[in-house]
């Protein structure tokens, strides 16, 4: 056996992360592509199954679903059974010139925990590809040839994108970038076989990208120290040599210990960033190994409770507040000293976490800890796994009323609409300027699709506040009302605490029911099963589109730093964070919004205030920032009246505004 | 264990095989024991912990080689891939290991450049080494050559860049050793995006350079893009018509490049998975495929990427070259009631569609694990709970079709029930992780030992009454092995046979086996308290040299020291053995 058992489980525990619903996908597979992305290299075995029991007698798909209406279970069963239409798209490359022999991963987001198997199919000759088989939901896909890359998501800076069956889709891969150069050792002879790594840490526009798992590219040196690592997305890189980690091929390393040497010879601290373009080679990066003996970081794990039969722990280190990795090891929950030990560890500062989980997918987290090195082991570090919280509730879609369906803009709509086919997001709330907090793992957007009766749970939460997003794929919906029952049912949080998770940013709203989560803010205890949560989607939804235009004598508008705000004019709706939106323009200042509740609404553009971050923190989630962008719209007194169904897509909006009469 | 511990030839298959590990070996419910009894093991180490030492030299004939890491790797294979300690060698081409824990070891230089003499074809890679407190070995000496270089660029039809594929290096002599550098990363035979590959650490010798797949059989390019049929060096794709290239030591064979013809045109293969009794489809199954050989033998397994069918049963496969394969269900990992055919189905110029598979309800076995040799009881339990039992159904042709079932969770009164087996002859192993000593001692049915007969399932049948005794070992025997008369052949093994005499469980706890190391030394850990034989065997060139027997006496835990003389000129008994 080639790979060493004790690296197995940190492979496990960054699987299950990567499975569970998390903002990580096939986006992290190392951008030197030798076979298929991870996800479906730890599947070829038979022992790596989705979570999800298939055992022939239950049909249905198990967890939380246990509490459902009978008869509805059994219609929507039948749903399910009923097969979808399949993804039709093409690849095309960097000039627009169609992709052959590429193949293309759609990966199911099921609402159950655990693996997901991505379906796989080949574009022919003519780039054209054709998923088949699927059953409805949403579905990640994406498209992996060697020496190429997906172009990003900016919104999730990962690539790929989610569609659903039925659409037509185009993806674009384009010539992944190069880094190459040569690794000596301080007498200056050539360093053999030894894994170089880069790691991206910024965008080519300095932005930080939103994902905890940056983009990396690895191989190795080879008889003369050369290396050259292809294949990588555009930015800026930090490059380094030894240290950390076999790789999963589990290879003994001349150099295992040592400390890493970042290009061109120091540590992280003074690691030049390397730049990175699409289909271009950066060359002469070369590397003078420093050959310096690495510190160990040592402690114990603590579980809370006895580990179930399957569960598997390992300890993270990460350099500190970037996410990117420095180290790990699994650790054996089962014995007696749970000890870790993560070595060739540089002086310098990083951020310590555990993670423990089974088949049902990640269960426990630590809260992530700051760790110095500083020319020294440090020993002695307790990390104790909490259990992780989880969101749970129901999504019903809400047939629209006779008289508006006799509207004749809602005539043409999809007769069925399919609970699956929406994206339920939670993102943690941050409090700004916290650069200095320890990086947890598990600090980003997650997400949810609920099953065909509407059950959907988000997973995997750490403790802390949470904020709700959704994207609807279906054009005529919207979202209504996000309602928590009044007496929560938690687990094990006491019923003080669940009332705390009541829209705590708007206390004032006088017309929201005290069940709302109008602020779509949710506030979680550690491992807090929170339930009930009831999200109402209503037909008719608006949808409203134009385009930014200087005004007469006015300096073209700066649209790539600007956002589009729609604010609620009717005061019923002042604090109700489902009524605001909020949209990026073009660079051609056109702007799009769908999936709009029908009402009368503020229209007004303005510069963002947030423009250090790749995605900027929607301005209505601050109660200040929404009373602010409240003024302004209110100012220039720009309104747009949304009827049901209303498709406006020639709106113009002047910029700066002319002044109210 | 199932039978996954051959080499992995292919990172993929090694990821895959780590997961399986995982599974297999991920543990029972908490428990101190544990810990308790892997102290067992290592106590007696601990008590002379007087540090030891080790040095030699790594040679290119009569010159020192500079520069050379040579590592100490721990013997336990989980944790090989870390060096315990290394030193590099000087001008002279010495190196010293010094201040080591008392222990077993292998010794090895990591010099991929390097071909190191009488290394290429070991596994695990280096030479054992049993250190004992306070020991200064020496001469523990390497001879190594510099290898040589292939390099060259791929391209297709078209001449453009084929990125990623694997190049493969044979020797084209058969008696050759193949090459194979010790830490061996099969990305280091990978082409770049330039299409370029360079191979390196290389003996001496000729070689026949190629890319793509073997066309006897079928191939799943699953996700994997193109495939290309088998092109040798310089396009060629007969085998004989291959150019060798020659290597000579510190060499560099250069513009190694090789032209592609077309790539191999991939189809698709869909059906369904449905239940036998009912018809009904079976929606989640998790299913793999296999290419066969033309024998009909299985030559490569994929899990369909862990892919399950969907709601209606429904299943399908991508990138398949003509050939024959089958398909199946892999059983889940909570036993079901339910077992896959397998069946076949022949890709030759379109997709192939209305593939059924059918899950069949199988036969079942139930009984009770019983731990032998501990005398705590609290303790005994609590490595009952850790242990681990599968039923493997014997197979005599190379099958994917994964034929073991894992019992769930052993109750505390040791009671276990394995389903979904199908019809053969079930042989049942069970192990503990992360505790040594623990070994099955006999399988009972109804009160007979099927150790060697195995345990004979018809379809559906449920069989209860199996008895697994398994006993637990803690007690060492530390041998020495010594020569006289003699140096020992260079190419001769020593391996310490200990075998349990007398008591209950004296035939089947078989024989425990260990090679000695350069020194003659060897320990032999996890033993039951009892009587044993020790024997110690030369094997050289088909020959066998056997010590006489010594009896020994261990008590539960107990530490044996032994000596072994063997004459040399004494004559070799047996034959082959």
């Amino acid at each position: 056996m080639r790979t060493p058992r004790r690296l197995v489980p940190v492979l496990f525990i960054l699987a299950l992360l990567a499975a569970s619903g998390a903002h990580a996908s096939f986006a992290q597979q190392p951008v030197v592509v030798i076979d298929p992305p991870p996800k479906t290299k730890q599947q070829t075995t038979p022992t790596t199954q989705p979570a999800q029991s298939p055992s022939p007698k239950t049909q249905d798909a198990p967890g939380e679903n246990a509490n459902r209406a009978a008869a509805t279970k059994a219609d929507a069963t039948k749903a399910a059974r009923a097969a979808a239409s399949p993804i039709n798209g093409r690849v095309v490359g960097d000039a627009g010139e169609p992709l052959a022999g590429v193949a293309i991963y759609a990966l199911p987001r099921s609402p159950a925990p655990g693996f997901r198997s991505p379906h796989v199919v080949m574009a022919d000759e003519e780039g054209n590809f054709q998923v088949t088989g699927l059953d409805p939901g949403l579905y990640m896909l994406n498209a992996s040839m060697p020496g190429y890359v997906s172009e990003v998501d900016p919104l999730t800076g990962r690539p790929g994108g989610t569609y659903r069956p039925g659409d037509n889709v185009v993806v674009r891969l384009v010539h992944g970038g190069v880094i190459t150069g040569t690794v000596t050792d301080p007498q200056g002879e050539p360093l053999v076989a030894q894994s170089v790594r880069a790691f991206r840490v910024h965008d080519l526009d300095g932005h930080t990208p939103p994902t905890p798992f940056p983009f990396s590219g690895e191989n190795r040196t080879d008889d003369r120290g050369v290396y050259r690592i292809y294949g990588l997305q555009p930015g800026l890189y930090v490059v380094f040599v030894g240290g950390f980690a076999p790789s999963a091929y589990g290879i003994t390393s001349a150099y295992g210990g040592d400390a890493p040497t970042f290009y061109p010879s120091g540590t992280r601290d003074t690691a030049t960033e390397v730049s990175v373009r699409a289909g271009q080679e950066t060359m002469g990066v070369d590397i003078r190994y420093r050959d310096e003996q690495g510190h160990r970081v040592t402690g114990t794990l603590d579980l809370p409770v006895v580990a179930p039969g399957d569960f598997d722990t390992g300890v993270m280190l990460t350099f500190a507040s970037t996410g990117m990795p420095a180290g790990s090891v699994g650790v054996k929950p089962n014995s007696n000293e749970r000890s870790f030990s993560i070595e060739s560890i540089a002086d310098g500062d990083y951020d310590l976490q555990a993670m423990g989980g089974g088949r049902e997918g990640l269960t426990g987290a630590s809260a992530p800890q700051r760790v110095s090195v500083r020319g020294a082991d440090v020993t002695g570090l307790r990390v104790t796994l909490a259990p992780l919280a989880s969101i749970s509730g129901t999504l019903v879609i809400e047939p629209s009323s006779e008289t508006e369906r006799a509207r004749d803009a809602c005539k043409d709509r999809r007769a069925a609409q399919l609970p699956q086919e929406t994206l339920i997001t939670v993102n943690p709330e941050r409090a700004r300027a916290t650069t200095a907090r320890p990086f947890s793992r598990l600090s980003m957007p997650h997400d949810a699709t609920p099953d065909e009766t509407g059950a959907f749970t988000l997973r995997t939460l750490e403790s802390g506040r949470y904020r709700l997003a959704f994207r609807l794929f279906d054009e005529a919906l919207y979202v209504r009302s996000v309602q928590l029952p009044a007496a929560t049912q938690t687990t094990p949080a006491t019923p003080t605490t669940a009332q705390r998770t009541v829209n705590s940013a708007a206390p004032r709203a006088a017309t929201t029911s005290t069940g709302a989560v109008a602020s779509g803010l949710l506030d979680l205890q550690t491992g807090q099963r929170l339930s009930g949560l009831s999200i109402r989607v209503a037909e008719g939804a608006a949808s409203f589109g134009g385009r930014i235009v200087a005004s007469e004598g006015a300096a073209p508008p700066p649209f790539a730093q600007m956002r589009v705000h729609l604010v609620p004019q009717e005061r019923e709706h002042a604090d109700d964070l489902l009524r605001f939106y909020e949209a990026a323009p073009a660079s051609d200042g056109s702007f799009s919004f769908k999936n709009l509740a029908p009402g009368r609404y503020l229209v007004l553009a303005r510069p963002s205030t947030d423009t250090d971050e790749a995605a900027p923190r929607p301005a209505a989630w601050d109660t200040d920032s929404r009373a602010k962008l409240r003024r302004e719209a209110e100012a220039t007194a720009v309104t747009a009246e949304l009827q049901p169904c209303q498709r406006t897509n020639d709106f113009t909006l002047r910029f700066p505004p002319s002044p109210p009469k | 264990m199932p039978k996954h511990s051959s080499l992995a030839k292919r990172s993929a298959t090694a990821l895959a095989a780590a997961f399986v590990l995982l599974v297999l070996l991920s543990t029972a419910s908490a428990s101190y024991a544990q810990t308790a009894f892997a102290q067992t093991a290592s106590a007696s180490y601990a008590q002379r912990e007087t540090p030891a030492s080790v040095t030699g030299r790594v040679r290119e004939g009569e010159r020192g080689v500079a520069g050379i890491v040579v590592a100490l790797l721990s013997s336990d294979p989980s944790q090989r891939f870390k060096a315990i300690a290394r030193a590099k060698t000087d001008a002279e081409g010495r190196f010293r290991l010094s201040n080591i824990t008392p222990g077993r070891y292998q010794i090895m230089p990591l010099a991929p450049v390097y071909v190191v003499q009488g290394m290429s074809d070991n596994w695990p890679p280096g030479k054992l080494l049993t250190l004992l407190a306070g020991d200064e070995v020496s001469d523990i000496d390497f001879s190594v050559e510099r290898g040589g270089v292939i390099t060259g660029r791929v391209t297709d039809a078209e001449g453009n860049a084929v990125v990623a594929e694997f190049v493969s290096v044979e020797p084209a002599d058969p008696n050759t050793q193949p090459a194979r550098r010790g830490p061996f990363d099969q990305r280091d035979q990978m082409t770049d995006d330039r299409g370029v590959y360079r191979i390196y650490g290389l003996p001496a010798g000729n070689y026949r350079v190629s890319v793509g797949q073997n066309d006897e059989s079928g191939t799943v390019s699953y996700g994997r893009r193109k495939v290309y049929r088998r092109t040798f060096y310089p396009d060629a794709t007969e085998t004989a018509q291959a150019r060798l290239v020659e290597v000579k030591p510190g060499s560099e064979a250069t513009d190694i490049d090789i032209t592609l013809g077309r790539a191999v045109k991939t189809y698709r293969a869909s059906g369904r998975f449905v239940f036998a009794e009912t018809g009904q489809p079976a929606p989640n199954v998790v299913f793999g495929f296999g290419a066969l050989n033309p024998k009909g033998q299985h030559v490569s397994s994929f899990g369909g990427g862990g892919a399950a069918t969907n709601a209606r049963g429904e299943f399908q496969t991508e990138g398949l070259t003509p050939g024959r394969y089958s398909v199946f269900a892999y059983p889940q990992q909570d036993a079901t009631d339910f077992y896959s055919e397998s069946v076949s189905f022949e890709v030759t110029d379109a997709d192939v569609t209305g593939v059924l598979v059918k899950l069949k309800r199988g036969a079942s076995v139930s009984g009770v694990i019983t731990i032998e040799g501990l005398s705590d009881r609290a303790a005994a339990a609590h490595l009952l709970a850790q242990v681990r039992l599968y039923g493997y159904i014997e197979s005599s042709n190379r099958s994917p079709v994964p034929n073991y079932s894992r019992a769930p969770a052993i109750a505390p009164d040791g009671s276990f029930h394995l389903g979904g087996l199908r019809p053969g002859k079930l042989r049942i192993v069970a192990s503990a992780d992360g505790t040594k000593g623990l070994s099955v001692s006999q399988v009972e049915l109804n009160g007979a030992n099927v150790n060697s007969s195995g345990i004979d399932l018809t379809e559906g049948a449920q069989l209860t009454g199996v008895r697994v005794r398994m006993v637990y070992g803690s007690a060492v025997i530390r041998g020495q092995v010594n020569f006289t008369n003699g140096p020992l052949p260079p190419n001769a093994r020593v391996m310490a046979f200990a075998r349990r005499v007398g008591g209950a469980v004296a035939e089947a706890t078989g024989e425990h086996q260990v090679s000695t190391d350069a020194r003659g030394l060897y320990v032999i850990e996890g033993l039951a308290a009892g009587e044993y034989e020790i024997i110690v065997r030369v094997f050289n060139a088909g020959r066998v040299f056997e010590s006489e027997a010594q009896r020994v006496s261990l008590a539960e835990g107990g530490d044996m020291n032994i000596t072994t003389a063997i004459d040399l000129n004494a004559p070799f008994k047996g034959g082959r053995r």
